[in-house]
């Protein structure tokens, strides 16, 4: 059984909009899932609703999104909740932002273990450090004594990627975790990522846009296109061998190093 | 191809901000030239001071040192009124087109103002011209009535490059004009603007992070590291050529859509150091896996390799 079930999903907004039409998709366990596809196409949405996180006004109109045998939109408010956190993790473009900029890192992350876990503080910062560490921000207490305006771009990414692993969560929802980075950072939070699964068997979904980052993490790879998923196989049949049109005009898109040049 | 006559030449530019009692040096000794009809990029990270040079050239930032000539006039210490009718000569577009138009000006009013105001022309004539103005960006004639809201990213991308080149200006100067945009509108965008610089014979400065990009729409390339350029390239050789271990570690953190997954990534490790700290060697030296003693305390010199090549490297990658 898959981790992971999206059946002929239908996200609707208040207006009668489809921003999700009739999506399916399945992840397994230990498996990285990357939805690419251009701005507006649903990407976000889509993982919005795996979390159950949907903007006002949005709604799952039709179909099913099962994680371990149970339907998530028929659980209750206060389910999804223990949900949240526990089960599903999410990292967002801009970590920075979802941070309170006049907590400390500590206090903001020892909070976030304990909303999940009975733990004594002692306890909560042992494991956020711990945590740190495997992010490879070797001086774990410096950043936990740091203000998130102290922390460089790259250093909060990781911050946010540790917190949203520390409950060890099923699967993990990152939604653009690298686009606010410059290029070698952005290098290093992929490693990160990459290791989370090798070493610790994490399930990842990855919303982007980068098509060299989806085809260097996913081992299968999700196409959407104006709410529909127009294509979704494994990386190699995205990547090497699309049939859809668009699929190939997209990874066409991309500029190549060795690619052509339009100026003279 | 670019002719020879320079149209910008930027000498020894240094910029200097007071942060308390220290100094931040956002650029130094920044040198190079520009010519008609060339587009010369300009790649680094965030806050390595790329977009700060923009603004010097573009006179919205005065230089601490140093000196900027466009077609033989020296004008960073030009007087205000002088400069206000000079600064016509360049323009920018910008990374986030929304937010550099106003919500409540008509598409139209957008693009005559500079003539407008410049030039003079009657509104009408102005109006005419921005019709000819869309067309020239691909866009059609019924824009001109509309609010930037309803058009997309790159729709608004190209009326901003429209109203940058109403006024001929000399030389563009193109700060992430892509960054925001998607992958298959950036292209569009690029190929146009290629179009432009050669059609009307300007310079153009294009600012990006993309190496790969910028190499497709650029005949040189400058790699900025910490305020300093610290090598000069070839766009079309770029990837055969380049000596400098900043610029591998560039080429090395773009992931291929090609890629093989099983490759381990060569990471740059750290993080740039701090612009407030001056360093008396190498500005790359801390995170530089060839770094020797010579490179912690004495700046390398950029030094002429062939060509337009250039690098800045006590230990240049052997070629």
């Amino acid at each position: 059984m898959s981790l992971l079930e999206v059946k002929n999903c239908t996200i609707r907004y208040q207006n009668g909009t489809s921003a999700v039409n009739n999506v399916s998709f399945s992840v397994e366990k230990g498996e990285i899932v990357s939805l690419v596809g251009e701005s507006g196409s649903g990407k976000t949405t889509m993982v919005r609703a795996i979390l159950g996180l949907l903007p006002p006004g949005g709604k799952v109109t039709e179909g099913e999104i099962i994680l371990d045998g149970r339907n998530l939109l028929s659980l209750s408010e206060r389910e999804q909740e223990e949900l949240r956190g526990k089960d599903i993790a999410m990292i967002f473009q801009d970590v920075g932002a979802s941070m309170d900029p006049i907590k400390l890192i500590k206090s903001q992350y020892v909070e976030a273990i304990r909303t999940h876990e009975r733990i004594s503080r002692e306890e909560s910062y042992d494991k956020a450090t711990d945590m740190l560490k495997r992010m490879h921000l070797t001086d774990a207490n410096r950043v936990m004594a740091s203000y998130p305006f102290e922390l460089s771009g790259g250093m909060k990414q990781r911050v946010g990627i540790a917190m949203g692993m520390t409950a060890q969560p099923k699967l993990l929802l990152a939604d653009e975790p690298t686009s606010a980075l410059d290029v070698t950072i952005q290098a290093q939070v992929v490693h990160e990522l990459r290791e989370l699964r090798d070493k610790y068997g994490a399930t990842i979904i990855l919303v982007t846009h980068n098509m060299g980052v989806a085809s260097y993490l996913s081992d299968k790879i999700g196409v959407m296109k104006t709410s529909q998923m127009v294509e979704f196989g494994t990386r190699d049949e995205i990547i090497i061998d699309p049939k859809e049109q668009y699929t190939k005009d997209l990874i066409d898109a991309v500029p190549k190093m060795g690619g052509n040049r339009f100026a003279r | 191809m670019p002719d020879n006559a320079v149209l910008l030449e930027i000498k020894n530019v240094s910029k200097e901000f007071p942060v308390k009692k220290k100094k931040l040096y956002a650029v130094s000794d920044v040198s190079f030239t520009l010519s008609r009809g060339e587009t010369l990029g300009l790649v680094g990270e965030s806050g390595c001071g790329k977009s700060t040079i923009a603004k010097m050239i573009a006179g919205s930032l005065p230089v601490t040192s140093g000196s900027i000539t466009l077609d033989g006039v020296e004008y960073t210490h030009m007087k205000k009124k002088e400069f206000a009718k000079f600064r016509r000569s360049i323009q920018m577009v910008f990374q986030d087109p929304l937010s550099s138009f106003s919500p409540r000006m008509r598409i139209g009013t957008y693009l005559c103002e500079p003539r407008v105001n410049y030039d003079h022309v009657s509104k009408d004539e102005a109006m005419a011209e921005a019709e000819e103005l869309l067309a020239k960006v691909g866009l059609p004639a019924e824009f001109l009535m509309r609010y930037p809201h309803e058009l997309s990213g790159g729709q608004l991308q190209r009326v901003a490059i429209a109203r940058a080149i109403a006024i001929s200006p000399k030389i563009l100067i193109c700060d992430e004009a892509t960054g925001a945009l998607d992958v298959s509108i950036q292209n569009q965008i690029a190929k146009l603007l290629v179009e432009l610089v050669e059609e009307n014979n300007i310079g153009c400065l294009f600012i990006g992070h993309d190496l790969a990009l910028v190499r497709s729409v650029t005949q040189r390339v400058a790699i900025m590291y910490l305020g300093r350029i610290v090598e000069f390239l070839d766009s079309e050789t770029l990837q055969e050529e380049y000596m400098h271990p900043y610029t591998e570690a560039l080429l090395d953190s773009i992931f291929d859509v090609h890629c093989d997954q099983d490759e381990d990534i060569k990471l740059l490790a750290g993080e740039a150091p701090s612009p407030l700290v001056v360093h008396n060697g190498c500005p790359f030296a801390q995170r530089c896996e060839y770094c020797t003693e010579q490179c912690r305390y004495q700046l390398p010199e950029l030094s002429h390799v062939n060509g337009t090549h250039y690098v800045a490297c006590f230990n240049p990658l052997k070629r």
